[in-house]
């Protein structure tokens, strides 16, 4: 391979050499440093390889073996070289290509974002618009590590990233940060409040001062364990000490959920009928050429965007667009009783799995179905049994000392 | 005549003492098979006869004979040669 290549740069011509003693023409020539390759012999005519300044010494050694020497071929850079030599033009565009591609070749075309779960591509690409990275910037003029720190500054969600430039592309590796739930700090005092409507079943309360009981029906927000401890004196309250309260609430809320499944659908029956449509794509442009005419009355439109590229990472601004369009006969079909059903279940349980926790414990379920026009409604009431409680920070008015709600330090004045 | 034989032997008696590789003191041909599609041959003399049936080869302890089908010569310079094909035997001839 690498031979052939090499070969092929410095240039070779087959020859066809024919004569009393072709084998005493070989070794005179091999005796003079002439490097011969592929020697066939075809009867009386062999043939070989043999270099450009090697073939100008042949020319003797046949003169001396009387044999006879033609070219069958020329092959090789310097041949083509020569035969484009009086091309002037054609050489310069070819230079034009070259430094075009090599031009081309410097700029970021393609950012590709690996990662990313919560935060959408579309915000992660506008934040680097703003530092100043788009497909087309150049790459000598954008440094890797410092986009990985603007990245992480301006966004919030992410919690690391590495960038790194291969070919023109840009690769944007990155981990979320997992959302935190607030957190208040046990020192600091605070309530517990409703944060659904429900009814108690229990409460347990290590700290703070319990404003409800079991089976008391809560609105959402309302206080359920107040962080005030009253300190009182004979019926008289003398002080008022904070705390960060703490209790294990568990109330029986209701959910509703509400699914739709039409009782109809349209399978599509491709009858593999398809029409192409070729097109060019360039930067952000897309050229199509002549559209076919197309008859079909309901079709999918498949599209295949191609960009050039070297390699796997050098890709250039421009490539080929394929559309296919497949034909299909729509068929009106009708789901079964039983098929609803289940498709209403498994969206339901869906729903379920995404707004309850697994602490979560389901007491009381009802399903009722309901017939629209198309469609069918599945309406779930649920019950569930869950911790009720959240915690909310306590605006403490002026000139109040703080009780220490773990530590039991007393500071008063 | 006598004495090149003597100086022969004398060299092979050095070689074998020594252990010193053979093919560069006394000018040996060397001859690498790999499978019987390609032969390598390493300080040969001369070539006497060539064809894709039979080739002839001279090297300083004699003529070596390789035949076999559709051989062809894939490279030859002036230490060596290799020959491609199938190969059917090799002999030294005398």
């Amino acid at each position: 391979m690498f031979l052939a290549m090499w070969n092929y740069w410095r240039g070779y011509v087959i020859i066809e050499v024919y004569g009393f003693s072709v084998e005493r023409f070989m070794n005179l020539a091999t005796h003079k440093g002439i490097y011969l390759w592929d020697i066939k012999r075809k009867g009386l005519i062999t043939e070989m390889k043999v270099s450009i300044p090697g073939f100008k010494l042949l020319k003797q050694c046949a003169r001396k073996t009387k044999c006879k020497v033609c070219i069958i071929e020329k092959k090789g850079w310097p041949f083509v070289a020569h035969r484009y030599r009086k091309r002037k033009i054609f050489t310069l565009g070819m230079i034009i290509c070259i430094c075009l591609l090599y031009l081309l070749s410097s700029f970021i075309w393609v950012i590709d974002i690996q990662g990313n779960n919560q935060i959408s591509k579309e915000e992660i690409l506008e934040t680097l618009e703003q530092y100043g990275v788009k497909s087309g910037v150049w790459k000598r003029k954008i440094n890797a590590e410092e986009i990985g720190h603007y990245l992480i500054q301006n966004i919030k969600e992410i919690s690391w990233v590495s960038a790194y430039i291969k070919g023109t592309r840009l690769f944007i590796d990155l981990v979320e940060v997992v959302p935190k739930p607030e957190f208040i700090d046990v020192h600091t005092p605070c309530h517990i409040v409703a944060d659904k409507k429900g009814i108690i079943v229990s409460i347990a309360t290590s700290a703070g001062t319990p404003k409800v009981k079991a089976k008391d029906v809560v609105e959402e927000g309302d206080l359920l364990v107040s962080g005030e401890l009253l300190i009182k004196e004979e019926e008289e309250i003398k002080d008022i000490q904070y705390v960060h309260a703490l209790a294990d609430i568990k109330g029986k809320v209701w959910y509703v959920f509400e699914v739709e499944q039409d009782i109809y659908y349209i399978n599509k029956q491709y009858t593999n009928q398809i029409k192409k449509h070729y097109g060019m794509t360039y930067f952000d442009t897309q050229k199509m050429f002549l559209r076919p005419s197309i008859s079909f009355e309901n079709y999918d439109i498949i599209t295949n965007k191609k960009l050039f590229s070297f390699g796997q990472n050098f890709i250039l601004p421009f490539g080929w667009i394929k559309e296919e369009y497949h034909e299909y006969i729509p068929q009106k079909k009708q789901y079964t009783e039983v098929q609803i059903k289940e498709k209403l279940q498994k969206k339901l349980q869906k729903q379920m799995a995404e707004s309850f926790t697994s602490d979560v414990e389901i007491i009381e379920q009802e399903v009722t179905f309901e017939k629209y026009n198309n469609t069918i409604k599945a309406k779930a009431t649920i019950a569930v049994v869950e911790s009720i409680g959240k915690e909310e920070r306590i605006t403490i008015p002026e000139r109040r000392t703080i009780l220490d709600g773990t530590n039991g330090e007393n500071n008063s004045y | 005549m006598m004495r090149k034989k003597e100086e022969k032997q004398a060299k092979k008696k050095m070689t074998d003492w020594f252990e010193f590789p053979k093919e560069v003191i006394m000018d040996l041909p060397v001859i690498s098979l790999i499978g019987r599609e390609e032969l390598f041959l390493e300080n040969y003399k001369g070539m006497i006869e060539y064809n894709d049936e039979q080739m002839r080869i001279s090297t300083t302890c004699g003529i070596l004979k390789v035949v076999g089908r559709n051989l062809h010569l894939k490279v030859m310079t002036t230490e060596n040669i290799i020959i491609t094909g199938t190969i059917l035997s090799i002999e030294y001839i005398n």
